[in-house]
């Protein structure tokens, strides 16, 4: 029996409220594929300084961004950004419209040039050697396009050629991915009659011809029907055991809470929190409350770090007497870690 | 399918062009036009006839200017149609949200930009492929040679290429469609009446200084389309020369006496006259023929703007125009 737990019903405490980040999470952990601390303003090691004046990033990562920032006249779109993306992860990241989470993708498939800071995808310099990312990255952007006019094969076989893979392999290419995203049976469907879930999946697709090591999906359930996102989700879930590292933002949160090995919460252009999904609600401190009623009418809330916690609170209460009148748990899930952290700055 | 593995985009938009009813529709059009100018420039030609000339003069003149009626549509019709297509291509792949997917791959901004070209000029070349039987009419009638119809088939094409070029250039460089439409037709008529108004700019600075006669500078037509065209196709110079009052061969005669030097003109015998003294003088040939002056120039043109509009289409960009 722990002694420290009350003999009467404590105040409540107060509720969790918005503040600043650093102070939500003072105990450090470790991402699930250890790359850092959980959670920290400036995530993982600070951007190092060689012997030549660079700034080093970390090579174990798929994608290792150091002090990133963009900016487009007064607006500053990425402040100072520093991210890791472990290998073989499905790396969510979520922020409020305007977080940036787009301009990161951007750079990152060799879009935009960003104003300062490093970015490494696959080892390449996304600016000073866009050919090398693009060859070890698939993209599909928020919004997606296709050529309606041509048939879903024909569609694969354009991107197929388009990265000079040999037209020998073509056929067997374009099989295998429609059997992947499941529109095997629309091979010679024309783009323009499938539903909206099957465009994106043939988008997926496409940013899959060339095999890449890394895709980048900018909102790929937006827009769609449940159906789909559940689609969409097993899609992806079968993509990471194929071993492709996947780097997804979603507005979605329960959806990447579902599937994310790893978050990265963005706002304003940057990083207020990074790990795991489970790591990053525990650490949250309301990640489980008890509530408890009280046969005199008052309640009381217990944060409860798990199962047995919340066992053996019950158990001290019934065995010091307390009248209960009604014991409940909640779980607190990504949409309360995401707005306690986030504080809808709009830039 | 071979051409694919060549250009993908220019394959990607033969493929897409080929399935819709625009551009059958534009060559029924284009046909149906060309045959309208044809029967009016043959008639034409009748009506002029006042004299006693025998038959085969009558129907020379009739094939050479309807020859050259067809030529001046021609170049109209393309001036119209191909800006129209070609200033869509990079814009509408931005307006279907197409162009990024494109840009990510391995595909480089040039061959992304001239695959566009070339789609657009190879419409051009359907255009004229399939106005080749109408000009066999004209090459019946006479007064037209082979090599006559073949360089001026070959100067449309290069033509409608550099016009392909400025229209994907415009297409690369602006946002909107309608937007690159409009500045790639600012453009082309640009070069048609700012070329014109240039040239008569010369003239006018040359009656100030002085001179006798006001003798604008050739230089200024250079960058005209129809300069070239006026050139190759116009009757003045060659083996198959007619006297006939068509705007080629009247505009190709006043090039010629402006390219003989000042106070010289080339009347409708096509002898070189003095305008002082009215007495004929020796016409000269100059190194480069006018038409060759034209190309280089239209040339370094389509070049400046194809490097203007691969450039826009170069990545990584400082901000993206979606």
């Amino acid at each position: 029996m722990d002694d420290s737990l009350p003999t009467s019903p404590p105040p409540p405490p107060p509720p969790p409220k918005p503040q600043d980040a650093t102070s939500f999470f003072d105990t450090p952990g470790t991402g699930a594929h250890g790359v850092g601390p959980v959670m920290i303003q400036d995530l993982g090691p600070a951007p190092q300084i060689g012997p030549d004046g660079q700034v080093s990033v970390n090579p174990d990562s798929v994608v290792s961004v150091r002090g990133l920032t963009k900016t487009y006249g007064s607006l500053r779109a990425l402040n100072d950004l520093n991210l890791d993306v472990p290998k073989g992860s499905i790396y969510g990241i979520i922020g409020p419209n305007g977080a940036g989470k787009s301009t990161t993708f951007g750079i990152l498939a060799t879009l935009l040039k960003p104003t300062s800071g490093v970015a490494r995808v696959c080892g390449a310099d996304p600016v000073k050697q866009p050919r090398d990312v693009r060859k070890k990255l698939g993209y599909m952007p928020d919004v997606m396009g296709v050529y309606e006019s041509l048939s879903v094969g024909e569609y694969i076989e354009f991107h197929a050629a388009a990265y000079k893979i040999p037209r020998n392999e073509w056929s067997l290419l374009v099989e295998g991915l429609l059997e992947l995203v499941d529109l095997d049976v629309k091979r010679d469907a024309m783009v323009d009659s499938l539903s909206r879930g099957m465009k994106q999946r043939l988008s997926l697709a496409r940013a899959m011809v060339h095999d890449p090591d890394l895709l980048i999906l900018d909102e790929p359930a937006s827009g769609l029907d449940p159906r789909a996102r559940v689609e969409l989700r097993q899609l992806l879930s079968e993509l990471q055991r194929l071993g492709k590292t996947i780097l997804i933002s979603s507005h979605i949160l329960a959806e990447l809470q579902q599937i994310c090995t790893d978050i990265a919460v963005i706002e304003a252009g940057r990083l207020l929190a990074s790990g795991s999904p489970d790591e990053l609600i525990s650490n949250l401190g309301a990640g489980r409350r008890a509530t408890v009623k009280f046969l005199d009418g008052t309640a009381a809330e217990y944060p409860v770090a798990d199962e047995a916690a919340q066992a053996q609170l019950l158990r001290k209460l019934v065995s010091d007497g307390a009248d209960i009148v009604e014991f409940s748990v909640e779980t607190a899930d990504f949409e309360d870690l995401f707005m306690q952290i986030t504080q809808g700055i709009v830039q | 399918m071979r051409v694919l593995t060549v250009n993908p985009v220019l394959d990607l938009e033969l493929r897409q062009r080929s399935r819709t009813m625009r551009s059958m529709l534009v060559i029924t059009l284009y046909l149906l036009l060309l045959i309208g100018v044809m029967w009016l420039a043959y008639q034409g030609s009748q009506l002029n006839n006042f004299g006693n000339n025998p038959l085969e003069a009558l129907t020379t003149q009739a094939g050479r200017s309807t020859f050259e009626w067809l030529l001046v549509t021609q170049l109209g019709i393309l001036m119209l149609v191909v800006p129209a297509i070609s200033s869509g291509v990079i814009s509408g792949e931005r307006d279907r949200q197409t162009l990024i997917p494109l840009q990510v791959t391995l595909l480089g901004p040039v061959q992304i930009f001239f695959g566009k070209v070339f789609a657009a000029a190879s419409f051009t070349l359907l255009l004229l492929i399939s106005s080749a039987p109408l000009l066999a009419i004209p090459f019946l009638l006479g007064g037209v040679t082979l090599i006559d119809i073949l360089s001026t088939l070959a100067l449309l094409l290069f033509l409608g290429f550099v016009t392909s070029i400025i229209g994907v250039s415009c297409s690369s460089l602006f946002k909107r469609t309608q937007v690159a439409a409009l500045a790639a037709f600012t453009f082309i008529f640009g070069l048609f009446i700012g070329t014109l108004v240039l040239f008569g700019a010369t003239a006018a600075i040359d009656g100030v200084r002085g001179t006798d006669t006001a003798t604008p500078r050739m230089e200024a037509m250079w960058a005209n389309p129809f300069t070239p065209l006026a050139d190759v196709g116009g009757s003045f110079g060659r083996s198959s020369f007619i006297q006939i009052d068509s705007p080629l061969s009247a505009v190709n005669r006043g090039f010629a006496g402006l390219e003989q030097g000042p106070d010289v003109f080339i009347n409708s015998r096509g002898q070189a006259i003095n305008q002082r003294t009215g007495n004929p003088v020796e016409l000269k040939s100059g190194i480069f023929p006018l038409w060759l002056k034209s190309v280089l120039t239209l040339s370094a043109i389509a070049a400046f703007m194809a490097w203007v509009g691969i450039r826009k289409l170069r990545l990584p960009q400082q901000a993206l125009s979606l």
